[in-house]
């Protein structure tokens, strides 16, 4: 199991390294913008082939490439339904410090848990091995914190459960 | 981890509020009128009169509503539970009837007849406080008859709705061996549905275990029990399925039953309590996380940390080897302007951080949670 | 051989270019500024900031007779500087571009100048007297996509371009009044403004950098799936090269001769690729020997001569385990290349010393000690 999750991530990150080639690329269809082609997709010719990488049913990663802006986004695996809403609550809290992470897109695209969007200004001041080490340390961490997060609401619940019940007594 | 006293101080039998009111009544001279009329959980009614004419005394009154239709209260409290409000408060109190017009119950406090100690005083005003949960044990005791006194006779009996708040009415079923308590659970909130049927999985857990071996059996299921057959579908459909807890003969014996009673009635609002208390838990464990979190990508920033040292040198190479030692001091000097501007920013960050999440603990501040609904 | 001097001048370096007699460089620090630098007594001293556009400027040429600065800027202007005393006075260029100008190059000569848009178009400017200004003229509706480079043949008269529709173009540019018509050594000199000598499909997305050989006679551009492709015979019958490596495309490419060029980009490090005896292009080596490239990476070069072939390259393959994070550590770079000039005065035909720059607003000049040398 922890084989696999290695190699998931490890295929993101060489995925990563190919597809973060970006540049800046001023609009083609609107006078004097510059907006990232991944998310206006005015331009076909400006987008590669969105690549998916899926470790099973439940945990994916899709990368959308475009001339000057990358997007990523992934689905955290929620086995029950403790942990569904854990993600869904942990995710979007995040999603609204996304000024904290500054390559955090507030809100996910459609099917997945979170996404980030990365231009070439990112690249610009941020090392891009170091930005692809966070986007993936960022994936391993969610998993790891939701089934944390997960043990210590059923450790907390354990106590107040025995709590109440020892009122009875 | 939350305390655990503390989760349970918000359901306080005595008011705070009326416990309050009463402290400084009695502690100070009071040369006029007195006069308070206040609202506990939006149904429940106190008025608390001094008249100056009366130093020694201060009238009480109580309304509450009926914990069951088929218990109605229109002409005041039944006889049996005026008797056992005059055993409680035996010296203090003295009945007024019939009561203040609106009310359920008045009671003429005489406070001379307080006990001087001050432990002892506070204490006699918690109870005079308490008299909304005494009623209410008493009326629920009352419906229950007294599980312990083996009367056969009575069958398997209909389920009895209760009314303690409004909007949330449970079940209660009286058996031969036991009664049955049946909470059918709503929540607004999809989430919340999910903290407590998590919170009710390990309630029925901790049941089996041996420490708790001796407290009521606790059961949690999304469809209504059997005993609940022929209730109005209104009263069945709930997105938190339904708990209910075997009240055997032993849970009631003797001083239990009150407390017993209490906790039932205020099952509804101890399991909202934790789920709100959950929510903070988990909202306090994400902000830790997002710092840490945050700090990663923090360090991708060109010129951060140790890539810092080697862009600064690298920088200065290049044209000029004579040079370069007296640049290279002078690149540290800089650095070192970078390094303490820095620092200040994440102090300031730190701070209002930090001030965020010490707001988190008064939430468990008991008095905030005396309005539970 | 190796870098000669690094300098960091900014946070991040869009374009730069050198004076004719390489003492100052002008490049732009990611913003609407040129900034111009000279070494004084070994030391970098700003002298002039070029301060008229409004949006950042993606290129920048420095006549190498003419000492004339062109630049071009996502504000959908060109400024043509000249330097009166010790002022840079700038004239405005009419482009008539309603998209950003992208690149921009004087011609050999030096009458005119070419800038490639994200209006899709390539306008060539040239000076009219009687005016006194700049005029241009366009090629349209040639291109699918953004014109992202442009580069001029030495006779003056054809330009190739790149784009991000994947395709390399050959133009000419012929001007009445401005060309002569006896220089004809190439038939294509024949050819009216604008007409479209050859269309090369060899890429299956976005091209860069485009280049001529010193001679003329080879052509050389780059793929974002990448490869590199050399084409040699530029008319009717073209004869081309795909070269695949394994390493992240690049950005852009110089000629050091006729048999060997240099290209930058994703990877942080330029790479060498030479042409043997047969004149079959392939890669050699990384330039910055901090990385030694693995002697699988030495693809054979492949020689299709047929058009419109795609090379079939996975473009996101890469199924080795190990990560290479020492690829953006401590090299002359540290992130992506974006640019590379070569350091010559007039009448080199070979490029001994040539200069990077990259996001990572370091200017690197490197020096071939022997052209023999970087082949080793």
């Amino acid at each position: 199991m922890a084989n696999s999750l290695r190699s998931y991530l490890t295929c993101i990150r060489n995925t990563l390294d190919a597809a973060m080639c970006l540049q800046n690329f001023p609009c083609q269809e609107v006078e004097r913008h510059n907006k990232p082609e991944v998310e206006l997709k005015t331009s076909p010719e400006l987008l590669l082939n969105p690549i998916l990488i899926c470790r099973n049913e439940a945990e994916k990663c899709l990368i959308e490439t475009s001339i000057n802006s990358i997007r990523v986004s992934i689905k955290v695996k929620q086995a029950d339904e403790l942990e569904n809403i854990l993600a869904k609550k942990f995710l979007r809290f995040l999603s609204m410090r996304a000024e904290a992470f500054q390559v955090l897109r507030r809100k996910p695209v459609q099917g997945y848990d979170l996404s980030f969007l990365i231009t070439n200004y990112h690249c610009e001041d941020m090392q891009k091995h170091k930005l692809i080490d966070f986007i993936v340390q960022f994936m391993e961490d969610i998993d790891k914190e939701i089934s944390e997060l997960k043990l210590s609401v059923n450790t907390r619940g354990r106590l107040v459960a025995t709590e109440f019940l020892k009122q009875f007594i | 981890m939350p305390k655990e006293e503390e989760l349970m101080a918000c359901f306080n039998r005595a008011s705070p509020a009326l416990v309050e009111i009463l402290s400084r009544l009695i502690s100070v001279e009071r040369p006029t009128d007195v006069d308070h009329c206040l609202y506990e959980f939006g149904s429940v009614k106190y008025h608390v009169q001094a008249l100056a004419l009366e130093p020694h005394n201060i009238y009480l009154s109580v309304s509450t509503p009926p914990l069951s239709p088929e218990f109605l209260l229109s002409n005041g409290l039944p006889n049996y539970i005026l008797h056992d409000i005059k055993n409680m408060y035996s010296d203090v109190v003295e009945l007024i009837i019939p009561p203040k017009e609106g009310f359920l119950l008045t009671m003429k406090v005489d406070v001379t007849k307080f006990p001087n100690s001050k432990d002892d005083r506070m204490k006699a005003i918690t109870e005079i406080s308490s008299i909304q949960a005494a009623i209410l044990c008493l009326q629920l005791k009352d419906m229950l008859w007294n599980l312990d006194s083996q009367d056969k006779t009575i069958a398997i009996c209909k389920p009895i709705k209760l009314v303690y708040h409004p909007k949330e009415p449970f079940f209660v079923v009286r058996m031969t061996e036991k009664i049955t308590a049946i909470f059918p659970m709503r929540f607004k909130d999809n989430s919340d549905v999910v903290i407590a049927t998590s919170f009710f999985q390990e309630l029925m857990d901790v049941g089996y275990s041996s420490a708790c071996a001796k407290a009521p059996r606790c059961t949690w299921s999304p469809i209504p029990p059997q005993e609940l057959r022929g209730e109005s579908f209104h009263h069945l459909t709930t997105n938190g399925g339904f708990v209910s807890f075997d009240i055997f003969p032993q849970h009631v014996k003797g001083a239990k039953v009150d407390k017993t009673m209490w906790i039932l009635l205020n099952f509804y609002a101890y399991v909202k309590h934790y789920v709100k208390c959950t929510r903070a838990f988990i909202q306090r464990k994400m902000r830790q996380r997002l710092e840490s979190l945050a700090e990663v990508l923090q360090k991708a920033r060109i010129g951060e940390g140790e890539d810092h040292k080697t862009l600064g040198i690298a920088s200065r190479k290049g044209y000029s080897c004579v040079k370069k030692v007296f640049r290279l001091s002078k690149s540290k000097i800089f650095r070192k302007k970078i390094q303490t501007m820095r620092w200040r920013i994440k102090v300031k960050r730190l701070y209002r951080f930090r001030q965020r999440w010490f707001k988190i603990p008064k939430f468990s501040s008991f008095r905030k949670y005396t309005k539970l609904d | 051989m190796a870098a000669v001097a690094i300098h960091q001048f900014a946070q991040c370096i869009t374009c730069h270019a050198w004076s004719p007699d390489h003492s100052m460089v002008a490049f732009c620090p990611n913003n609407n500024e040129v900034h111009i630098y000279k070494l004084v007594r070994e030391k970098w001293e700003k002298l002039h900031v070029l301060y008229k556009h409004d949006q950042i400027v993606s290129a920048i040429d420095w006549s190498l007779r003419s000492n004339k600065i062109v630049t071009a800027s996502h504000d959908r202007n060109s400024y043509v500087w000249n330097q009166e005393g010790s002022e840079w006075v700038p004239t405005l260029v009419i482009l008539r571009l309603n998209r950003a100008a992208l690149c921009v190059q004087w011609s050999p000569k030096e009458n005119k100048f070419a800038v490639g848009s994200g209006a899709k178009t390539v306008c060539i400017c040239y000076y009219e007297e009687e005016n006194n200004w700049w005029v241009s003229k366009l090629i349209r509706k040639k291109h699918n996509s953004s014109v992202t480079s442009v580069a001029w043949h030495p006779n003056n008269i054809l330009i190739a371009t790149t784009s991000t529709d994947g395709k390399c173009r050959v133009f000419s540019t012929f001007i009445k009044g401005v060309d002569a018509r006896a220089t004809g050594i190439s038939s294509s000199n024949d050819a009216k403004f604008g007409e479209q000598i050859v269309q090369l499909d060899l890429s299956s997305t976005w091209t860069f950098g485009v280049k001529w050989s010193p001679s003329g006679n080879t052509l050389a551009y780059a793929g974002h799936n990448s490869m590199i492709y050399f084409v040699d015979d530029v008319g009717p019958s073209p004869s081309a090269q795909s070269v695949a490596f394994r390493d992240l495309p690049l950005r852009d490419v110089l000629f050091v001769s006729d048999r060997m060029a240099i290209g930058v980009g994703f990877d942080c490090n330029p790479m060498v690729f030479a042409a043997d005896e047969r004149g079959i292009w392939s890669f050699v080596r990384f330039l910055d020997e901090r990385k030694i490239a693995p002697s699988s990476s030495k693809y054979s070069s492949q020689f299709s001569e047929a058009f419109g072939k795609l090379y079939g390259q996975p473009k996101h393959g890469m199924n080795n385990d190990t990560h290479d994070s020492s690829r953006h550590r401590g090299g002359a770079h540290e992130n992506c290349i974006t640019c590379i000039v070569p350091m010559i005065t007039a009448g080199d035909t070979v490029a001994k010393r040539f200069s990077t720059s990259g996001l990572d607003g370091k200017i690197v000049t490197w020096e071939l000690d022997n052209v023999t040398d970087a082949l080793r």
